[in-house]
C-alpha cells in the first residue's frame, strides 16, 4: 500500500468521524433559532472553551505559524503576545456582552449595537463590516484546508475538489446542528491538533538534532539574527511588535464569530473562567515553532514557507 | 452589572506590561533557558503566568458579585 492511499484513508476517516459528531451534536436538543445560533445560552466553561478554541486555533495555527517561523523567525513571537492578551481583554469585555444578550435575547453582534445605540444605519453598517471581514478569513481557511489535503495526499486530491467537499460538509452539519455542532467538532480537532503538535513538535527536532535545545543552538549558530526580532525581515522590529500585539489582541473579539460566542455562555462568570484558562491552549504554538525552525535548517529554500510544516512532516 | 474593579484591571495590565510594552527588554537570544532562546522562554513562561494573574482577577470579581447578591437580598 503506498503512502498516498494510507494518507487518503486517514483523511477520509477523520472527515467521516468529524461530520458524524457534527450531526449528532443536535441529538436530544429541540432545535429553534436560539438553540441554533447561541445554544440556548446554556454552555458551561468546557463547551465555551471548546467553541472558542475551535474558532481561534485553525489551519493558521499549523501552517501560517510554522511558515512565519521558517521565513521570518523572531517576529512570529507576536502570536504568543496576541493570544494571552486577547483573552485578558476578553475577561473584561465579554461578560457584559453575555449579560446584555441574555437580558434582551440577542443573537448577533449587530443586535448589540441596535440595542445599545438604536440606530438602524449603524446596525446595518456593523453587520456589513462583519460579513465583509469574514470573506478573506474564510478564503484563508479554505486555502489552508486545500493545501493540507493536497500535500498530505501526495497530490492525489487537488485542492479545489477538497475545498468544495469540505465546505459542503461543514455547511451541512452547521445547518443541522448550529453552534453545538461547531463546538463538538472542535473536540475532534482539538484532540488531533494537540496530538500532532506534541508528537511532531518534539519528534521532528529530536530526529534531526537530538532535541529542542540542540536545535535552537544550531539555528542560533547558523542564522544568528533569525531568532530575535526583526529576524529575517527588514522592518518587523519592536515597534511593529507592540503595535501589532495591541491592535490584534484588543480587536480580537470584534470578529463576529468570536464576539457571538459570548452569547452561548451560561453567565458572565463562565466567560471569566474561560478567559483565565484560554492561554494554556497557546502552549501548542511553541511546538509548531520548533517544526518551522527545524525545516529552516533541514529544508532550506522552500519557495512557500507555509508548506514548511507539511513537507517536514511528510 | 458593575464595571470591573480597579484590582482586577491592574492584574490584567500585568501581562500587557510583561509581554507587550517591555519587548525591548526581553527580545534577545541569550541567555538561553532550558535550551530555549530567552525571548521564546519569556513568552512561554507568561502563557503560564497570565492565567495566574487572571485567576486572581477572577477571585476579586467573583467575591464582589457575591457581595452584590447579598446586598440585593431576596429581590432577585
Amino acid at each position: 500500500m503506498n503512502p498516498s492511499v494510507i494518507a487518503l484513508t486517514v483523511i477520509c476517516g477523520i472527515v467521516a468521524v468529524g461530520s458524524l459528531v457534527g450531526f449528532l451534536a443536535r441529538f436530544q436538543h429541540k432545535m429553534d433559532l436560539e438553540q441554533w445560533t447561541v445554544g440556548k445560552r446554556s454552555f458551561g466553561v468546557v463547551l465555551v472553551w471548546l467553541l472558542m478554541a475551535g474558532e481561534i486555533y485553525t489551519t493558521y495555527t499549523l501552517l501560517g505559524v510554522s511558515g512565519w517561523t521558517y521565513s521570518r523567525g523572531g517576529p512570529v513571537l507576536y502570536i504568543l503576545g496576541v493570544q494571552p492578551l486577547a483573552y485578558v481583554f476578553s475577561f473584561f469585555i465579554l461578560p457584559p456582552i453575555c449579560e446584555v444578550g441574555k437580558k434582551y435575547r440577542l443573537q448577533t453582534q449587530a443586535d448589540v449595537f441596535q440595542t445599545r445605540y438604536g440606530n438602524p444605519y449603524l446596525t446595518a453598517f456593523v453587520a456589513l463590516v462583519g460579513v465583509i471581514s469574514l470573506l478573506p478569513y474564510a478564503q484563508v481557511q479554505l486555502t489552508g484546508l486545500g493545501i493540507i489535503v493536497e500535500v498530505s495526499s501526495y497530490g492525489g486530491v487537488h485542492r479545489t475538489p477538497a475545498m468544495v467537499v469540505a465546505f459542503g460538509i461543514v455547511a451541512a452539519f452547521v445547518f443541522v446542528s448550529g453552534v453545538r455542532g461547531v463546538a463538538w467538532v472542535s473536540v475532534i480537532k482539538d484532540l488531533l491538533l494537540l496530538f500532532t503538535a506534541v508528537f511532531v513538535g518534539i519528534a521532528v527536532p529530536y530526529i534531526y538534532f537530538g532535541g529542542i535545545g540542540p536545535m535552537f543552538a544550531a539555528v542560533a549558530h547558523a542564522k544568528p539574527n533569525h531568532l530575535a526580532m526583526p529576524g529575517s525581515t527588514a522592518n518587523l522590529g519592536h515597534s511593529w511588535y507592540v503595535s501589532t500585539v495591541l491592535l490584534v489582541s484588543l480587536s480580537f473579539y470584534m470578529w463576529p464569530h468570536n464576539f457571538a460566542a459570548s452569547f452561548t455562555a451560561r453567565s458572565g462568570n463562565t466567560l471569566r473562567r474561560n478567559a483565565v484558562f484560554m492561554p494554556l491552549y497557546s502552549l501548542t504554538q511553541p511546538l509548531i515553532f520548533f517544526v518551522g525552525l527545524t525545516a529552516l535548517l533541514v529544508l532550506p529554500g522552500l519557495g512557500n514557507g507555509d508548506l514548511a510544516f507539511l513537507v517536514m512532516v511528510r | 452589572m458593575k464595571p470591573p474593579s480597579l484590582g482586577s484591571i491592574l492584574l490584567g495590565l500585568i501581562p500587557f506590561a510583561a509581554t507587550c510594552f517591555s519587548v525591548a527588554l526581553w527580545d534577545r537570544v541569550y541567555p538561553m533557558v532550558f535550551g530555549l532562546p530567552f525571548n521564546f522562554f519569556w513568552l512561554i513562561l507568561w502563557l503560564l503566568l497570565t492565567p495566574v494573574c487572571m485567576w486572581g482577577a477572577y477571585g476579586l470579581e467573583a467575591s464582589r458579585q457575591r457581595d452584590t447578591d447579598h446586598e440585593d437580598g431576596g429581590t432577585r
